[in-house]
């Protein structure tokens, strides 16, 4: 999954006069994943998180290690279908999965359905060429 | 003599693991993996094991009990299965001093001298194996690695541990050695296993108990280490860095019998390229290629022929294309026509560190493209391990494996990733 990015370039004839101006150069990977070692990368399908930034066919950065938090975008595990959600915790027994689209209805989480939780969602890689997934 | 602490860290049902944690529907459903070609079952959920289905048995074995309970039956995804493997190794390191890796889904860790509590800071660490990577893994605390394998065995076995169990100041051993099996026992083989049931030697306790003399003559020097270990005497040291191997080896069974020499040199040449890129990786440089091939043994129908041979390099190289035309050479001089060939396998040995080898005056120049393979290394790497071959390769692909029920590269490839 790591790409390898080539912070230094080949150097042919003259130096460049810009060289002592160099630092090197931008690392998503650094950026976008903390910890690679609980870091999973999932694509979204379904139009349910549409409002929250999420499109289908995009790329969705999970990170396993952090704590799922009140409003955090997760990957729920429900009676083992896997889905994105919008957590919501009112309290410890008061545990509601939204969706980012009116026409999509809340999932209130009760004691026999088997629940947890797979990984906070970080980041969203969304293709602006409009490549289509036909997923 | 202070006492040291080691642990083993063993992922539950490895392989069935990394599949459930892609596909949470098998959660609590019996699940089977299977060896290379689909051939025997090589990792069993808990609920498949209920089923009485053991470890190594053929496929076809057990299809009754995998049709009629609807057992789920995966080929083995190796690329999914190393790329988890790797981040549970990782965060294993990052709790302890020191690890050896010990197999792809277990390793040893020492804890000598580090001021936690043993019992809760291995719990805490096979709690963040299972938050950060889903995998269940089960830890033995104890003060020898062969006391470490049986303190494991309990903590699978006993559901009420939660996954570790310690054996450091343990008040009855001798009570828990009593109830592990020789057969059991780290470094005891099914043979001397025999051995020693044959002798009265049922248990780990009565073996801890045999005189010096008599273990040294029944199980050599070695026997002893492991005995000396179940009394809580340390010999075997954690091996951190790879000892350097004697041989590398590549070898498949195909996934339908081969005929032609062309299919033969085909994969053998893939066989060979990948023992060279392996001992690249690993900066050595090999002097000695061996071919073997041979049919299907349990063939009553057609003849039985198998044979090997090896050739020595002018000069010790990790160049792929010298390696494989040594290999297609000797494959070519094995080979007889009309054999139904099963298995084929490409061995290299005779290993020097690279540039440790005696310079030859004549035969310099074949060592000269060192960044060649690099390169071809790097795009391997990057784009699948296919993506560059050797002509000879660039067939059919006749050889290759059964792989019926293989799941994708969830954690290594975009197009491949997990669709929510």
């Amino acid at each position: 999954m790591l790409l390898t990015f080539y912070k230094e370039g080949v150097e042919c004839g003259f130096p460049s006069p810009a060289r002592d101006f160099t630092e090197s150069s931008i690392d998503l990977n650094e950026e976008l994943i903390r910890h690679p070692n609980s870091t999973f990368v999932v694509r979204a399908r379904g139009h349910s998180m549409i409002d929250a930034g999420i499109s289908p066919g995009d790329l969705i950065i999970v990170d396993r290690s952090l704590k799922p938090r009140n409003d955090s975008v997760v990957v729920a595990v429900l009676d083992g279908e896997l889905s994105i959600k919008i957590l919501s915790i009112k309290s410890k027994n008061d545990i509601v999965l939204k969706s980012a689209n009116k026409n999509y209805e809340d999932v209130y989480v009760s004691e026999e359905m088997d629940f947890m939780i797979w990984g906070v969602c970080t980041y969203v890689v969304h293709d602006l060429k409009k490549i289509n997934y036909s997923v | 003599m202070k006492k040291k602490v080691f642990a083993l860290i063993d992922c539950n049902a490895f392989y069935v693991s990394c599949e459930r944690v892609f596909n949470p529907k098998l959660n609590n459903r019996p699940v089977v993996a299977l060896s290379n070609n689909d051939g025997c079952i090589i990792a069993r959920s808990k609920e498949a094991k209920i089923l009485g289905i053991k470890m190594g048995v053929p496929l076809f074995k057990v299809k009754d009990i995998v049709e009629r309970e609807n057992v789920i039956v995966f080929s083995s995804n190796y690329t999914l299965y190393a790329d988890m493997s790797r981040r549970v190794m990782n965060i294993i390191s990052e709790f302890a001093p020191s690890i050896e890796v010990y197999s792809i889904d277990e390793a040893f860790i020492e804890l000598t001298g580090v001021k936690v509590d043993y019992e809760s800071y291995t719990r805490q660490l096979r709690q963040t194996i299972l938050q950060y990577t889903g995998i269940p893994v089960s830890i033995g605390i104890a003060s020898t690695k062969t006391l470490t394998k049986v303190a494991n065995h309990i903590a699978k076995d006993n559901e009420s541990l939660n996954g570790v169990c310690s054996l450091i100041d343990h008040k009855n051993l001798d009570r828990v050695l009593e109830d592990t099996h020789v057969s059991d026992i780290w470094g005891v083989g099914r043979q001397l296993s025999k051995k020693l049931i044959a002798n009265g030697i049922f248990n780990a306790k009565l073996l801890k108990n045999c005189e010096d003399t008599w273990i040294r003559q029944m199980m050599s020097i070695n026997g002893l280490k492991t005995v000396s270990e179940l009394r809580e005497i340390s010999c075997l040291e954690l091996e951190e860095t790879l000892a350097t191997r004697k041989s590398c080896c590549t070898t498949r069974s195909f996934g339908r019998p081969l005929v032609n020499l062309e299919d033969i040199e085909q994969a053998v040449t893939t066989f060979a390229r990948r023992a060279t890129e392996r001992i690249r990786g690993e900066n050595l440089t090999a002097s000695m290629v061996s071919v073997f091939l041979r049919t299907n043994p349990f063939d009553k129908k057609n003849h039985y022929y198998s044979n090997s041979s090896t050739i020595t390099m002018s000069y010790p190289t990790y160049d792929t294309v010298h390696i494989v035309k040594a290999a297609l050479a000797i494959t070519k001089k094995i080979f007889r026509e009309d054999y139904n060939y099963k298995k084929a396998g490409v061995l290299l040995s005779g290993f020097y560190k690279k540039g440790t080898e005696t310079k030859d005056l004549f035969s310099e120049s074949k060592y000269k493209s060192p960044n060649l393979m690099c390169a071809v290394d790097q795009i391997n790497q990057r784009y699948g391990s296919d993506t560059i071959q050797i002509a000879t390769e660039c067939q059919t692909g006749k050889w290759k494996q059964k792989r019926k029920n293989c799941t994708q590269s969830y954690t290594t490839q975009l197009d491949k990733v997990l669709l929510v």
